[in-house]
């Protein structure tokens, strides 16, 4: 009986003992902001004016120029771009990809289906593998575009051919380009008998492609080198390419590639692979999206819309 | 009994429990100390009257440094000794400090200083995806006097920040940091061969703008080589025309002396070392090793070649070799190939092993052998160049005197061809003793390590008449 009175005692002692041990007040203390919450202030000037009434007033687009570590890859080296730099390239990024579109599809269009970030890094990307990345898109919602300290509308004989200026505009519309068709495709995806049009991708193998030259991947039913790499980068470089470098530039290629051997693991050749894949590719950007690629003489489609804008925009940089 | 103790305990740990007081290490909470040092960073960085001089070494090309301006509204404009023109035109961009763990300067747009940092090898050196190592945000990591002690985020580069005086400013906005590196050029072309003698430890010293080479043999007589980050200061600028201090970015240790920079001399127009614990050493030109060039070269020593380039040696390589030397060019003009213009290249004598020339027949495998190159280039047909070649048995005595006797042709026919033209310098080889010894470097411009063969008596006596090449590495 007196063990029972002292359990009793004990379970009422210990029990009050979690009460009171709940009463106190632990709210968190707010009175101190947290440092660098939210993102870091700074004194806008008039890049970031000039970028708010371009991209984020009309499309709700952000741009980001200034260097923030952890917004990439922290185990590679980057550095952030030029000043003077920001405002020409996305000047082209307007003139040659919102407008363009928004000419064909209308302003909701790119309200609706842009992303709403894009960051820009001074430098190309290098990975530990060695290969250059010029772009990236990222779920629908970030593009990075890379190299943009490269810019520089003086260069018309530098010894790296990619870095000269007439070289680079459509070098980099085609990375908008070809990261706009990464985000339509994220939105809706290509139809799954593009994928076994040239079932046989080489996923990494692209980088040595790269320096065997056109021929090697055109007969292999690949309009580039990295198109080779996986379907989703085939498909956005067949766009891209036929954007920025016109549907002349790509009916030649398909005129050059192999019309007499069956590629492995396909039941076409490449010229076939090739013609086949633009079909899809047409009749993909009409059904899902209403977006009319050649157009007609009357009607300009939207190779034509890019090809006279960056002509536009090389005539007046 | 044991019981109710145990629940005692129990009890007062309860107790114990609701206890929820803490006792704080710091006065005030995280974020308060961190906007606090924040704030103090930027107060201070923007309030300097006459800018900021920012040491940053790199990991792959040495130390770069940058004058530095910082305003309130998050701008910053600089100076860099990277090269003539970024020493003299303004660059300005934007920077902020923030809260990154602990407190970062960054430059969060594109400068001086972040082109360092590109990845492209193209852009500022350094080696592809790499770039030259540096870094573009940095952690503050300690104040000494006035001076911030800083880490860099990406290669854990060592920086500091040090307020720039007004006679610094003043010199570096006319260009001093690359007028400094000049200085520091010219002196090293003037000298041929620096030597320091620190404790008794001669020390071969080369002086570049971003990096400082030294070379020395250890107590067990190995040849060191080390570079070390360093940079040469606008001190010199500031208190009148002369050369700057170079400082060594992580000092080297000789005889427990630690070395930390050069300081200029303007009475004996020469640098001195300066240890830690302030002794200093004056430089003196040698214009050649202190040290015994046997240490050095031999078939399995650092160096086991000597090449003469003529055009390289002008005023090293003397009389009667000289002669002897231009003789060969001269009899090749008259050779089998005399229709092709003939030209010789260079002359490289060259210690090896025999075992390492069986294909060569008659050479013994036990044998040390001289083996020489007559490097000839047919200018008159498309600068086609052969190498003709010839051995001999090399017979060292207990005094170090060499002879070279059992000459042996290469193999091709090229040798039999041209051979007449070497025949003196066969003659010159074959017909007399040799010591091996430095040669005098009196090329401008050159701060190459020159060796020789001395011709001598039998007792080692050395003449005047010595073959003159360049030390090349084995």
């Amino acid at each position: 009986m007196k063990t029972k009175y002292f359990n009793i005692f004990l379970l009422t002692f210990v029990l009050a003992g979690f009460g009171f041990s709940c009463t106190d007040d632990n709210s968190i203390d707010d009175s101190y902001p947290i440092v660098g919450l939210g993102g870091d202030d700074y004194p806008k000037n008039y890049i970031d004016e000039w970028l708010y009434e371009q991209f984020t007033v009309p499309y709700n687009i952000e741009v980001k120029y200034r260097w923030n570590p952890y917004d990439y890859d922290i185990s590679l080296p980057f550095v952030p771009p030029y000043e003077e730099n920001v405002i020409p390239v996305m000047e082209l990024i307007r003139d040659v990809w919102i407008n363009t579109y928004k000419d064909l599809m209308g302003e909701e269009f790119i309200r609706k289906y842009a992303p709403k970030n894009y960051a820009l890094v001074g430098n190309v990307k290098i990975t530990s593998s060695g290969s250059r990345v010029t772009g990236e898109a990222e779920g629908g919602n970030r593009v990075t575009i890379y190299r943009v300290n490269w810019w520089n509308p003086n260069d018309h004989t530098n010894a790296d051919e990619d870095k000269r200026f007439e070289n680079l505009v459509p070098l980099m519309l085609k990375t908008v380009h070809h990261e706009f068709t990464h985000t339509l495709n994220q939105i809706v995806k290509y139809p799954e008998e593009f994928i076994r049009i040239t079932p046989e991708y080489r996923l990494d193998e692209w980088a040595t492609l790269y320096y065997q030259g056109d021929d090697a991947v055109r007969d292999a039913g690949f309009i580039s080198a990295y198109a080779s790499c996986n379907p989703a980068e085939d498909f956005a470089e067949i766009v891209s390419l036929i954007l920025v470098k016109g549907q002349t530039w790509f009916d030649t290629r398909v005129a050059m590639a192999n019309s007499t051997v069956k590629l492995p693991g396909s039941e076409y050749t490449a010229q076939e692979a090739l013609r086949l894949k633009e079909t899809i590719v047409v009749s993909y950007l009409k059904n899902s999206w209403g977006i009319d690629l050649y157009g007609t003489d009357e009607q300009p489609g939207l190779e034509k819309l890019v090809q006279q804008a960056m002509k536009n925009y090389l005539d007046t940089h | 009994m044991k019981k109710i103790f145990l629940m005692l305990a129990l009890m007062l740990g309860v107790l114990a429990s609701c206890d929820k007081k803490m006792d704080a290490v710091f006065d005030e909470p995280a974020d308060v100390r961190l906007q606090e040092a924040i704030d103090h960073y930027r107060n201070t960085l923007t309030s300097a009257p006459n800018g900021w001089i920012f040491t940053m070494n790199t990991k792959l090309g040495g130390v770069y440094r940058f004058w530095l301006s910082f305003t309130e509204d998050g701008r910053v404009i600089m100076l860099s000794d990277a090269n003539s023109e970024y020493a003299s035109t303004i660059k300005e961009s934007s920077y902020r400090i923030t809260a990154l763990q602990t407190v970062l300067l960054t430059f969060d747009t594109g400068n001086y200083l972040t082109q360092l940092h590109d990845p492209e090898a193209a852009v500022s050196g350094g080696t592809e995806g790499q770039g030259m190592g540096a870094d573009i945000d940095f952690y503050f990591i300690s104040e000494d006097n006035g001076v911030f002690n800083m880490l860099g985020r990406f290669n854990s580069n060592a920086a500091t920040l040090k307020p720039a005086t007004p006679a610094e400013a003043r010199v570096i906005v006319n260009g001093a940091f690359y007028d400094a590196q000049t200085l520091l050029t010219e002196y090293s072309m003037s000298m041929i061969y620096s030597v320091v003698s620190i404790e008794g430890v001669d020390i071969h010293v080369t002086f570049a703008p971003r990096q400082t080479a030294v070379e020395y043999l250890d107590d067990n007589g190995n040849l060191v080589n080390a570079v070390y980050n360093s940079y040469v200061d606008v001190d010199g600028l500031a208190n009148g025309e002369s050369n700057g201090t170079v400082y060594i970015s992580t000092p080297f240790t000789v005889k427990g002396k630690e070395i930390i920079k050069f300081e200029w001399d303007s009475g004996e127009n020469n640098y001195v070392a300066v240890s830690a614990d302030g002794s200093t050493y004056k430089l003196i030109d040698n214009r050649k090793p202190t040290y015994s060039i046997t240490s050095v070269f031999g078939v399995d020593k650092t160096f086991n070649a000597l090449q003469t380039v003529k055009s390289q040696l002008e005023g090293s390589i003397t009389e009667p070799f000289l002669s002897r030397f231009n003789e060969i060019g001269d009899l090749l003009k008259q050779s089998t190939y005399k229709s092709y213009g003939p030209e010789l290249v260079y002359m490289n004598m060259r210690l090896v092993l025999g075992s390492s020339l069986s294909s060569i027949p008659g050479i013994g495998s036990s044998w040390t052998v001289l083996e020489i190159t007559f490097r000839t280039r047919l200018t008159g047909y498309y600068n086609y160049e052969y190498s003709p070649k010839f051995y001999w048995k090399v017979n060292i005595d207990s005094k170090g005197i060499y002879t070279f006797t059992d000459r042996i042709n290469g193999t091709t026919s090229i040798e039999a061809e041209v051979g007449s033209a070497f025949v003196k310098m066969f003659a010159f080889l074959e017909n007399n003793y040799f010591v091996l010894d430095w040669v005098s470097n009196r090329t401008a411009g050159s701060t190459a390590m020159l060796g020789g063969f001395y011709a001598s008596d039998a007792n080692g006596e050395k003449s005047d008449d010595f073959t003159c090449g360049i030390l090349m590495r084995n």
